[in-house]
């Protein structure tokens, strides 16, 4: 009994899809986020937001040394950037407004695997 | 880096030079790239508060084409000065040679997130910086990277966060006639330089690095001569060393030949002039040490008066921990008729300290050697050298042992120091 409520169910919003595509998809909305610098890494490492959302790198006490971030692969039309090389106390903010993969590094300590990824999704 | 190892460790050592071809093959440097030499007609921007086109150094740097001189005339400039890219390649930017004190650039108010670097130079070759006070920046005070060459002198750096003047993958460069003072970590810095077939020197001279976490820091710095310079009342003096940390390990074919290296025995943890960072990795050099080599190919340490080091005068270990395997060892270096204690009147705690590790590392002509380590002497070779050296494990366990000790100065040996005309010892900083 409850196999078949799922499987109709399941016709239900199937039959229902054509007069869904016309519908304009739902946004998530805008999120901000705090990623550390400190030596030798970005914390997190991983990211992933929702569009549009705002980034805030942010040099921990624990920057004792020089670090930057620099964006070295990001989806089409949106404009790399690089930081200046900063210690601790300095932030660095930015909003991104493509869906897609971003990949930094900092120049410094790209051998030390000082690097991370933010997804940017719908 | 580095003020952090990641462990720490002293050591001594030495070698001597083979000729380049030795070294293998390396490939060219990726970046930084050659840039062609302007040829003009060439103008002179003039930078003042008052009554001059440019109010800023920016703004005329901003303006300013290729070859063309930034003239900045005394006054406190409260900025960052950014000279990126080749079309600002040549540039002099002069302030005052004959006394850099009058054109200051000043990062200590004005934002609230704070400034990072007096003067930022980042792939515009052969730049001239000369006749500036840098003093109270977040980040460095001078600072150039990805260039083939460049000439910072008559510059002042003080009380900066990070290193006072500092060039990062850059090849080629001089930095002289110029002072480093109370930086959190290096006065003076050269990392990163990309390894070379047919190498272009850099060349540090006359110039005085004083009450900073370390004199000068060289990680993964290669083609390097440091002379006719002071080095005194830091923390450590000279650390040459290999670390995983950049790229281009390890420290390779450096001289450092007729320097004064004294009194490095700044206990910044104890008071300091800068809030001292605890980074997140590693543990900090040893405090009381002249030269240190940690890690290195081809180095010579020559002809150097060394003297007033509590912990080690010249010591070289070897990168243990370095991930890089092959470049950990210390590879014919040497350390060769200097002088050490100064006629016995301002003696070091121990004067070299080796662990022996490594190859073709040799020790020949050095005065005053009171006390080393390993006591017996058998880590010394004696010039010419070549063959695996005497490998002690237990002077190496001392050694890097030194580097936990959490007052920094359980093992130094203390000595009187002789009094020196218009310098004064360092060791606890008092406001």
């Amino acid at each position: 009994m409850r196999l078949l409520a799922i499987v109709l169910t399941g016709a239900v919003a199937f039959a229902a899809a054509p007069a869904l595509a016309g519908t304009p998809q739902i946004t998530r909305k805008p999120q901000k986020k705090k990623v550390d610098v400190a030596d030798n890494f970005y914390g997190p490492k991983k990211l992933t937001v929702n569009l549009k959302s705002r980034i805030t790198w942010d040099w921990t006490e624990e920057a004792a040394d020089v670090h930057d971030v620099k964006l070295i692969s990001a989806p089409k039309g949106f404009k790399k950037f690089q930081t200046e090389p900063a210690s601790a106390g300095y932030t660095y903010a930015k909003t991104l407004t493509k869906p897609g993969t971003y990949k930094f590094i900092c120049t410094f300590h790209e051998e030390d695997n000082m690097r991370m990824t933010i997804v940017v999704r719908h | 880096m580095k003020r952090y190892a990641r462990i720490a460790g002293l050591a001594l050592v030495a070698a001597l030079a083979v000729p380049a071809a030795a070294f293998g093959q390396y490939p060219p440097p990726s970046k930084p790239t050659p840039q062609k030499a302007p040829k003009g007609p060439f103008h002179t921007l003039q930078v003042c508060k008052d009554g001059c086109r440019y109010k800023t150094i920016q703004a005329a740097v901003n303006k300013a084409r290729p070859g063309d001189t930034v003239k900045v005339r005394s006054g406190v400039y409260r900025e960052t000065v950014s000279i990126a890219g080749a079309s600002k390649r040549y540039i002099k930017l002069v302030g005052n040679p004959k006394d850099p004190s009058k054109v200051v650039i000043d990062g200590s108010r004005g934002k609230a997130v704070p400034r990072q670097n007096g003067v930022w130079v980042n792939g515009a070759n052969q730049v001239t910086i000369n006749g500036f006070t840098a003093r109270h920046y977040n980040g460095n005070g001078f600072y150039v990277v990805n260039v083939t060459g460049y000439k910072l002198t008559h510059l002042k750096a003080t009380l900066g966060g990070v290193y006072g003047i500092y060039a990062f993958n850059s090849i080629g460069g001089e930095m002289s006639d110029s002072e480093a003072s109370y930086n959190n970590d290096g006065g003076f810095y050269i990392g990163q330089t990309p390894p070379q077939s047919t190498p272009k020197r850099s060349l540090v001279t006359r110039v005085k690095s004083f009450g900073n976490v370390i004199g000068f820091s060289g990680t993964n710095m290669r083609y390097v001569t440091i002379t006719k310079s002071q080095w005194f009342n830091n923390g450590t003096g000279i650390v040459p060393n290999a670390l995983d940390s950049e790229k281009y390990a390890p420290p390779e074919q450096n001289v450092i030949i007729d320097n004064d290296i004294f009194w490095n025995n700044f206990n910044y943890y104890v008071g300091a002039p800068f809030k001292v960072r605890k980074s997140g990795i590693g543990v900090p050099y040893p405090v009381g040490v002249g030269v240190l080599l940690f890690g290195g190919r081809h180095n010579d340490v020559v002809n150097n008066r060394i003297y007033g080091n509590y912990l080690v005068g010249v010591g070289a270990l070897q990168q243990i921990l370095l991930k890089q395997k092959d470049a950990a060892d210390l590879i014919g270096n040497s350390v060769r008729n200097n002088q050490f204690g100064l006629n016995g009147t301002d003696l070091n705690g121990r004067d070299m300290v080796y662990d022996g590790s490594g190859s073709d590392n040799c020790f020949a002509g050095n005065a005053g050697v009171q006390a080393m380590l390993p006591t017996d002497g058998s880590a010394f070779a004696a010039c010419p050298f070549t063959g695996a050296n005497a490998y002690n494990a237990a002077a190496q366990a001392e050694a890097f042992g030194w580097a936990g000790d959490a007052t920094h100065e359980k093992f130094w040996i203390r000595h009187p120091h002789a009094p020196k005309k218009g310098y004064t010892p360092l060791e606890h900083y008092k406001k």
